[in-house]
């Protein structure tokens, strides 16, 4: 069935506003689930919920704080069906009693936590840089598949394993002291290259001509084209 | 895609703004151009000194050579005051964008694609287009290397 105008518009904006907010809505539901797979997936559940019913209610006023809310509720009836309800509950009950519309409040540290999970040392390279691009950068794959010259299965394999590989190795959501990657191996704390907050010095070893230098998130290739065609494959500072 | 992001107010809206502490509308700016920044659209942005300065000119091309005058005053209903160029994926990006440009009544945001190499291609062969490839990609470079 064609999608009527609206939808198609409704649908455009929900991309526009996944480009600029997705990573935080992210962020802050990994911050209430401590699972980063988990939240993405929520997020995309939340946006499916939105294409379906924005286009009869209208746009919410603040559009990303719908989309957590939604998100969370979906994470409490995942729970309840899986009868761990006591402790993430209490969490939840919280997190949606401060959620109301105007009172959401993105913590940007929940963004730099996602940036730090995304380039977990127990991740492949291939797999830091699609799992950074996709949650934080917002990126589709499709989008990415192109960047990197695979296919769209080949992302998506690589982002799914990424998760599974978070979860089976049990990633806390909180970063690790940034000082414990400087001391020693070479696979101690890798610098997210793609992501780095400008401003912030790379860890102590890293020589300026190393470090590819972002100027901006990793936006997409139509947004960012002079980052990509300088920079088309990122190396890690520590290859 | 480009954007710029025009900012135009009415001489009431900027009559208004003269009573606004100035402090709190720089403070209110600076979070949004912050917020563009962090998000890698800003490219440029720049406030206008106001009309009644002297430093500014109006340049007629109705004869030859051009007539410099003071100005502009009192022919322009809606004055361009200041404008971002932002960079982003799509028309609904920008609308977003500029939905969240902390303005007030009296002011207007005209957003106008800016042309890009693209839009030229009908003249790709042309010297100055080349060149202009050139100069543009040369920046570019010197943005990815100094971040």
């Amino acid at each position: 069935m064609p999608e009527s105008s609206a939808a198609e518009g409704i649908r455009r904006r929900l991309d526009a506003l996944w480009r600029i907010e997705g990573a935080r809505i992210v962020a802050s539901l990994a911050r209430a689930t401590r699972d980063v797979g988990l939240a993405e997936d929520l997020a995309q559940e939340a946006v499916a919920d939105a294409l379906a019913q924005w286009p009869e209610s209208g746009v919410p006023a603040n559009p990303g704080a719908w989309l957590t809310a939604v998100a969370k509720r979906k994470a409490i009836d995942a729970w309840r069906r899986a009868e761990r309800l006591d402790e993430h509950y209490r969490e939840l009950g919280r997190g949606l009693a401060e959620a109301t519309e105007t009172a959401w409040q993105p913590v940007d540290d929940d963004v730099l936590r996602l940036v730090f999970i995304a380039c977990h040392p127990v991740l492949s390279r291939e797999a830091q840089l699609a799992l950074t691009l996709r949650i934080v950068g917002g990126l589709t794959t499709e989008d990415i598949a192109r960047l990197f010259l695979v296919s769209v299965p080949t992302v998506q394999q690589r982002i799914v394993r990424a998760k599974r590989t978070l979860a089976a190795a049990r990633v806390p959501f909180e970063p690790r002291n940034r000082t414990n990657g400087a001391s020693g191996s070479k696979r101690s704390w890798p610098w997210c290259t793609c992501c780095s907050p400008r401003g912030t010095p790379p860890p102590p070893g890293t020589s300026g001509s190393d470090r590819t230098s972002p100027t901006r998130r990793c936006g997409s290739a139509e947004s960012s084209p002079g980052w990509f065609r300088a920079n088309p494959r990122p190396t890690p500072w520590w290859h | 895609m480009k954007y710029m992001l025009i900012m135009r107010s009415t001489e009431e809206a900027i009559a208004a703004s003269k009573d606004m502490p100035f402090e709190e509308m720089i403070n209110k700016m600076g979070a949004y151009n912050e917020s563009l920044i962090k998000a890698g659209v800003m490219l440029a942005g720049e406030g206008l000194a106001d009309v009644s300065e002297d430093a500014n000119f109006v340049v007629d091309f109705s004869e030859e050579p051009p007539v410099i005058s003071d100005g502009p005053y009192g022919e322009t209903h809606e004055l361009f005051n200041g404008f971002w160029i932002i960079q982003v994926s799509s028309k609904e990006e920008a609308i977003e964008w500029a939905s969240r440009c902390p303005l007030g009544p009296g002011v207007k945001l005209e957003v106008r694609r800016v042309t890009e190499a693209a839009d030229f291609a009908d003249f790709a062969d042309n010297e100055y287009i080349k060149k202009e490839e050139g100069w543009r990609a040369e920046e570019e470079q010197l943005r990815a290397r100094n971040g």
